[in-house]
């Protein structure tokens, strides 16, 4: 039976600057699934994310999130249930963390106590630290980042699309902040250093000139000994695209 | 529209943190100061065909025009550093971020224009016994703060479209081309009414104007239908770029 899928990308294309980098791209991520997106060439999987997240415009396909096709304003729609980080923070940052945090729960229609009680939740799991009421910048790279992934997750998130995230943190405090918690959460990790998210995903997929050419469990690279990096997607791409001989098949 | 607030007072925020917001206010301010230092006679620097209240509007042109750069700017800066991109990701609409961003704008052209229409009130003195009341200065005030948020409207679509410094330039350019001529009396197609520029035109002659607040109001009107046309077709211009 299948399961109830969070991502579904049907015929997405995009190109840049005449360049195809998305040219019809399907995938279908289910509910719960942790899902590492590498990509030849490598802005292809961040351009991916950023249509996912309305940030950039598809020339053709859909897609469909969390069970919503477009935005939805509804009080239990879209700005509560996607949430996306980028490789930069984002916002002001001369806003401080807390302001962040509750700019992010207005901006999501929480009213003042529920963001009250998300806020201290985020400051505990994040340890935002001492310089709450400091603007974010005083922090340097490092606070400003948690801080981006402390708003994004303030909502609660359904599906949570990462580009290249928390590249400032050191490996072992990424990797324990990127342990996103929540059995039915959807997490897509767009990665240019894939060892880097070993422990954190179940899934990989890698875009190759413009579509998936594989999509496959974390395990099957372990079935062929090969390693969570560019080179071992790549190779488990080619090993399924290669065909069985008809001998060893019978 | 509680979200259309939080978009206003992001920018506000902004503008006053990077000093955009004292330099957009400064400038129209300081447009009205060479009127009240030369208000006694401005024909020995100027030449005779030149009014303090002509001095007035011109400088007027100008800053207007500074402001509609500085609109240009921030939109195009904002797209760059993904501060758009991080509300429009919490499904703020991109139109909405436009309309923030000329609010925060209409706004500080206000908090500039009233100072400046009390100093000039002020430098004219005597001179406005031949004036109806305030009103005949506050309306042409209004025309231009409506020239202002056209400038704006212009500043936020090419800055939804264009780099930072081209947008600027070139909001600065054309907005100067419509405005600052006319407030001069150099081109009196561009200063009749109800041309956006009429309200600077009226300012420039205010003393001698037959119908500064019938001709005012009308340029207003055309302004603010041209500011919200301009703003439409930004906001549309954003809704395709990449954040």
């Amino acid at each position: 039976m299948l399961r109830p899928a969070a991502v579904v990308v049907s015929g997405l294309r995009r190109s840049v600057r005449r360049r195809r980098l998305l040219d019809g791209v399907d995938l279908r991520v289910p509910v719960g699934a942790r899902l590492l997106l590498i990509s030849e060439p490598e802005g292809a999987g961040s351009l991916l994310l950023g249509i996912l997240a309305g940030l950039a415009r598809p020339h053709a396909g859909s897609f469909d999130l969390a069970g919503l096709s477009r935005a939805d304003e509804s009080s239990s729609g879209w700005r509560r249930r996607i949430a996306y980080l980028g490789p930069e923070s984002g916002y002001y940052e001369w806003l401080s963390p807390i302001e962040v945090l509750d700019l992010a729960g207005r901006l999501a229609g929480h009213d003042k106590s529920e963001r009250r009680r998300r806020i201290e939740a985020a400051i505990e799991r994040y340890r935002l630290g001492p310089s709450l009421r400091s603007p974010v910048r005083r922090g340097g790279p490092l606070l400003a980042q948690k801080v981006g992934l402390a708003a994004a997750m303030l909502t609660d998130p359904e599906v949570l699309l990462l580009d290249d995230p928390l590249r400032s943190l050191d490996p072992g405090e990424r990797a324990r902040l990127l342990q996103i918690p929540g059995r039915r959460r959807t997490v897509l990790i767009a990665s240019r250093y894939p060892a880097s998210e070993d422990g954190l995903v179940n899934q990989v997929a890698l875009l190759r000139n413009g579509r998936i050419a594989i999509h496959a469990r974390r395990e099957e690279l372990g079935e062929h000994d090969l390693p969570l990096s560019h080179r071992g997607i790549a190779a488990l791409a080619d090993l399924r695209a290669t065909p069985v001989p008809a001998a060893a098949s019978a | 529209m509680s979200r259309l607030l939080t978009v206003t007072g992001l920018a506000l925020r902004e503008l006053w943190i990077s000093f955009r917001l004292l330099i957009a206010v400064g400038a129209v301010v300081i447009s009205a100061l060479p009127m009240a230092l030369l208000s006694n006679r401005p024909e020995d620097l100027l030449g005779e065909s030149w009014t303090p209240l002509q001095l007035f509007a011109v400088g007027l042109a100008v800053a207007l025009s500074l402001v509609g750069a500085l609109a240009a700017a921030a939109l195009s800066g904002e797209r760059r550093r993904g501060t758009i991109g991080w509300l429009v990701s919490r499904s703020v609409p991109r139109a909405l971020v436009v309309l923030g961003w000329f609010s925060a704008f209409a706004l500080v052209l206000l908090l500039g224009l009233a100072p400046a229409g009390v100093l000039v009130w002020l430098t004219l003195g005597t001179a406005t016994d031949a004036l109806t009341g305030p009103a005949s200065l506050a309306v042409p005030l209004l025309a231009c703060w409506a020239a202002g948020a056209a400038a704006v409207a212009l500043g936020l679509l090419l800055g939804s479209l264009l780099p930072r410094l081209p947008a600027a330039l070139l909001t600065m350019a054309l907005a100067a081309a419509a405005l600052v001529p006319a407030a001069a009396g150099l081109a009196p197609d561009l200063a009749a009414p109800p041309a956006p520029a009429a309200g600077l035109a009226v300012i420039g002659s205010l003393l001698e104007a037959a119908r500064p607040i019938a001709d005012s109001l009308r340029s207003a009107g055309l302004s603010l239908v041209g500011a919200a046309s301009v703003l439409v077709l930004g906001a549309a211009m954003l809704g395709r770029a990449d954040l």
